[in-house]
């Protein structure tokens, strides 16, 4: 159904409204995880599902993420469009092995006579009090597999338009989405066939003076203190990279080379993150000669996420440091 | 030295078993030094009265073992000689034997447990004396960060292009860093140099219009460009106000914007980056009436990365040729003779035996050029013999004709090269690689056809000033003929197919390449994706991709990856041509000038506009008829230009 429509709803409404729509426009499409079905899911992303679409597509799978991946690479490379839900993002090292060694490679391997079209719904990111284990963001590890497309809304309009893409992407695709956002709310196209093209950066808010890289919660808080600053007459230009890996570094670059001042924010370990990457391609491009501040990267610091509320929020970056970030560039402080 | 010896064993020690049996190797030595040391006491105190004058063991050296321990008894057996000859004391002697039989005995004891014992002793050494040295040396070292200037990449960058001396600024970033204020303060402009004020539009095409050769191409300086009749049908204040650019639009009858430079040629030659970046300028810089210019101290300029690789491969080049050079020389014994002479004619010879060179110059023959000056030498030498010369000739034409195998470059050119302008020595040299390659690997075929090109002149007579509000840049034919192209590219894919060997990957997209001239040779910068762009994105990216050449910009990626050529000679008044295929193409399009020629239009004979498009087609890609075909839609596309922009 094509229409212009657009309701509010929240980022969880929106990922189970992508993943209904696909699965009703294509047979093919089946969705397991763990207490997905009878449940809804640990998030209640999934909830409704099962009465829609039946016990043979919505896949309630026992407490192995080995088996779901697994079971996953498998059932793409015989045609079917599997999407997987993996509770927390940080068990995603059971699965492992099946998703890099044969998910990722196989089309390469097999000279495309065979695909792996399926996507890894992987929530991430703290704020949740769930201590160490259950909240990480692993993204920059498999941003390092080549293979793999690794993707991140931070919008429900986003979500849904990112997870019908996914869907529909040939490889497989690794859906990250935020914990803190499932409740964020926003508009949503309701056209079935609204796609956001996978290795595309969009520009968020425009502006002059200071560019920030960011995505999940992160843009969030970039968001809020670019506004502080709007008060002040600094204007920052935000560039959400919606796709991790491949990233489309072009407007970064053109964005860089407008401001002369980059912040490259992430919740997860600054050490080996996305962030350091993003850093290192404009270095390398053209941007570099029109740098006029050393760049600022904030990412989450090295540590274990702490069970403290207190001490997880100081464990990542919040919207003071974009403040003193681009005060700091700006040689204001 | 000593400490050397005592630290490695510590360390290996910890490591594995087989350094261990090194370390204990160096203990042993180490042990046995030590010993032959206190050996050496004794037997001093033993042998007070004798005058021991040939002690000559030195601990010093590492690398012994046991050979020291015997030297230094063999020492001692002659000093016992010594004394026997002096004075003959059988307590000494007693006592001299049980200090030996002792030494010897310690020694065994050292051997065997001296595993146990050193390293303790190395260790103690470590820490007490020789390491804790090194780093209060280290302390001593100067400051890496003296004398160097601290500034931001685009402070230097600025500094580098108006050529200011960043040591001179005053830094007013946090740590004295130099920012781009502190350099713009530096900036000063001779008065006359240029004017900042008038922002050129980019001008496309440039270098390449520099060329006297095309008769419509009179426009060299501004005072003419104003007496444009175009120009006069509007008042000139009401223009400027409007669009500064429009005012400096020449005829737009011309298929290019002529380059248009204020001042001598000169200058231009010497400052042509200056000139070019100050068009872009976003600031006002100082003028300084009396200010010395700046430019003389200059030394920040690194050669650009393209130009560097290009040396690179010259020289390369040039050994591997020598070496071939010598080679054949030594073949041919009875031509030695004539080498002189040949070293001079050849140039001429192998250039006039090459067509693709000779387009490639400009037609009016520049005085200035040191190719002239060759050309002189050669036609003297030619004077005194002409035998000398066909001779010569001949053997540049059995160059040319040599296998690949042989010499994949042609050899010929190695003397042009040496005397000849750089630039121009590796342009030919990548042309005549092309060549040779293309000719051994392909087999080509020619088609050609002609275009009215009579609507499209009207066309963009309408549209150019909407085009240039859009994509800041003009719309040139060639524009009208990339998308014509590319049209006609996505109807026949197999033109549109990339080569790699011997195997053909026909390309869902379409990446054009435009063959330009350049101060470094040829380039072929690409439009990516051209099949997805309107008439406006290309003008635009056409024009970005030739301001980036302009400027030496052009990054690798963008001259990377073409599936099809289009080469443009028309600016020179070439009729028409043959390209050559590039080696990663399977077709190349040649495009001539665009001429007013008496045609037979709807039964009546006209002056109408045309153009000759040729097409060079690999035969192996794709037959004959394929080709004719597309040419055909190329020209379909071309007389009915309105449904271009659709």
């Amino acid at each position: 159904m094509r229409t212009n429509d657009m309701t509010k709803m929240t980022y969880r409404d929106a990922i189970r409204l992508g993943i209904t729509e696909e699965m009703r426009l294509d047979r093919d499409v089946i969705f397991l995880g763990e207490d997905i079905g009878v449940y809804g899911g640990a998030f209640g992303v999934s909830k409704g599902l099962l009465e829609e679409f039946g016990e043979e597509r919505i896949l309630d799978t026992p407490i192995s993420e080995a088996a779901i991946v697994g079971t996953a690479v498998g059932a793409a490379t015989t045609g079917l469009r599997p999407v997987c839900e993996i509770m927390f993002m940080d068990f995603i090292t059971l699965g492992l092995d099946a998703l890099v060694n044969q998910g990722a490679k196989m089309r390469y391997m097999f000279g495309g006579q065979s695909q792996v079209p399926m996507v890894l719904r992987l929530p991430a990111g703290s704020g949740t009090g769930a201590a160490a284990q259950h909240s990480q963001s692993l993204e920059a590890w498999l941003c390092h597999v080549p293979g793999l497309k690794v993707v991140t809304p931070s919008t429900p309009a986003q979500a849904k338009g990112l997870i019908k893409a996914a869907i529909r992407d040939n490889n497989p695709v690794c859906f990250i989405e935020h914990k803190m956002l499932y409740d964020a709310v926003g508009l949503v196209p309701l056209d079935e066939e609204y796609t956001l093209e996978i290795g595309k950066t969009i520009v968020e808010r425009p502006g002059k003076d200071v560019t920030i890289v960011a995505y999940g919660t992160t843009l969030a808080k970039a968001v809020e203190a670019a506004d502080f600053l709007e008060e002040e007459g600094i204007r920052v230009e935000i560039l959400n990279p919606l796709t991790l890996y491949p990233m489309d570094m072009k407007p970064i670059i053109e964005s860089v080379i407008k401001t002369g001042c980059l912040i490259v924010a992430h919740e997860a370990a600054k050490t080996g993150g996305v962030g350091g990457e993003i850093v290192a391609r404009v270095v390398e491009s053209e941007a570099f000669d029109y740098l006029t501040a050393p760049i600022v990267r904030l990412g989450g610091l090295d540590v274990p996420i702490p069970f403290n509320q207190e001490l997880e929020s100081a464990a990542v970056p919040q919207r003071n440091d974009f403040v003193h970030s681009v005060y700091r560039l700006l040689n204001r402080e | 030295m000593m400490e050397n010896e005592i630290i490695v064993p510590k360390e290996t020690v910890d490591m594995t078993v087989e350094n261990l049996t090194n370390a204990v190797m160096v203990e042993v030595a180490d042990a046995i030094k030590e010993e032959t040391q206190e050996h050496d006491q004794k037997s001093e105190e033993a042998l007070s009265e004798v005058n021991a004058d040939n002690e000559e063991i030195s601990p010093t050296d590492g690398a012994a073992d046991k050979k020291i321990s015997d030297q230094a008894i063999e020492n001692i057996d002659c000093e016992e000689a010594h004394c026997e000859d002096g004075q003959q004391e059988e307590n000494l002697e007693e006592k001299l034997t049980a200090a030996i039989a002792e030494l010897e005995r310690n020694l065994e004891e050292t051997i065997k447990e001296g595993i146990k014992e050193r390293p303790a002793e190395a260790i103690r050494g470590i820490i007490n004396d020789e390491i804790i040295e090194e780093p209060e040396e280290a302390t001593v070292e100067p400051d890496p960060r003296m004398g160097k200037v601290r500034a931001t990449p685009a402070a230097r960058r600025i500094a580098r292009e108006f050529k200011v001396d960043i040591e001179k600024a005053t830094g007013t970033g946090p740590n004295g860093r130099v920012e781009v204020d502190d350099v713009k303060k530096l900036v000063v402009i001779q008065p006359g140099t240029f004017d900042y004020k008038s922002k050129e539009p980019v001008v496309i095409g440039t270098s390449l219009d520099k060329i006297a050769g095309n008769p419509g191409n009179l426009f060299t300086t501004p005072g003419k460009l104003e007496e444009i009749p175009v120009n006069k049908t509007k008042p000139r204040k009401k223009l400027s106000e409007m669009n500064q650019k429009v005012e400096r639009l020449p005829n737009p009858e011309l298929d290019f914007v002529p380059f248009v430079d204020a001042n001598d040629t000169a200058l231009e030659e010497k400052d042509t980056d200056v000139v070019t970046k100050i068009s872009e300028l976003d600031f006002v810089p100082f003028v300084d009436f009396k200010a010395e210019p700046l430019r003389e101290e200059i030394i920040v300029k690194p050669t650009p990365m393209h130009v560097l690789r290009e040396n690179e491969r010259d020289e390369l080049g040039l050994k591997n040729k020598k070496s071939r050079g010598l080679a054949r020389k030594k073949q041919e014994p009875e031509k030695k003779t004539e080498i002189k002479s040949e070293k001079t004619a050849l140039p001429i010879a192998s250039e006039t035996a090459d067509p693709e060179i000779k387009m490639d110059k400009p037609t009016a023959v520049d005085t200035q050029n040191p190719e002239t000056e060759l050309a002189v030498v050669a036609t003297d030498q030619s004077t005194v013999s002409d035998e000398v010369l066909q001779t010569a000739a001949e053997h540049a034409i059995e160059i040319a004709k040599e296998p690949l195998g042989e010499a994949e470059q042609p050899v010929s050119d190695e003397v042009s090269f040496e005397k000849n302008n750089r630039s121009q020595g590796v342009r030919s040299r990548i042309v005549r690689k092309y060549r040779i390659k293309s000719e051994e690997k392909t087999a080509v075929i020619s088609l050609t056809t002609e275009i009215d090109m009579t609507e499209i002149k009207d066309l963009r007579k309408k549209i150019t000033k909407k085009i240039e509000e859009q994509a800041k840049y003009r719309c040139t034919y060639t524009d009208f003929l990339l998308l014509a192209t590319t049209r006609a590219l996505v109807k026949h894919p197999l033109l549109n197919a990339r080569r790699e060997d011997a195997i053909l990957v026909p390309q869902e997209y379409v990446n054009m390449g435009l063959t330009v001239e350049s101060d470094g040779g040829l380039i072929v910068p690409v439009i990516k994706d051209a099949q997805t762009m309107s008439f406006v994105e290309i003008v635009k990216s056409r024009g970005d991709l030739l301001k980036a050449v302009k400027n030496k910009h052009l990054s690798h990626e963008q001259r990377e990856g073409s599936t099809f050529t289009i080469s443009n000679l028309g600016m020179y008044g070439i009729r028409e041509f043959t390209a050559i295929i590039d080696p990663t193409n399977s077709a190349i399009l040649s495009v001539g000038e665009v001429v007013q020629r008496i045609r037979i239009f709807q039964g009546e004979p006209v002056v109408r506009a045309v153009m000759k498009i040729s097409l060079n087609l690999d035969q192996r890609v794709a037959n004959g008829v394929e080709g004719a075909k597309f040419l055909q839609a190329v020209k379909a596309d071309m007389e009915n230009p309105s449904l271009l922009l659709f």
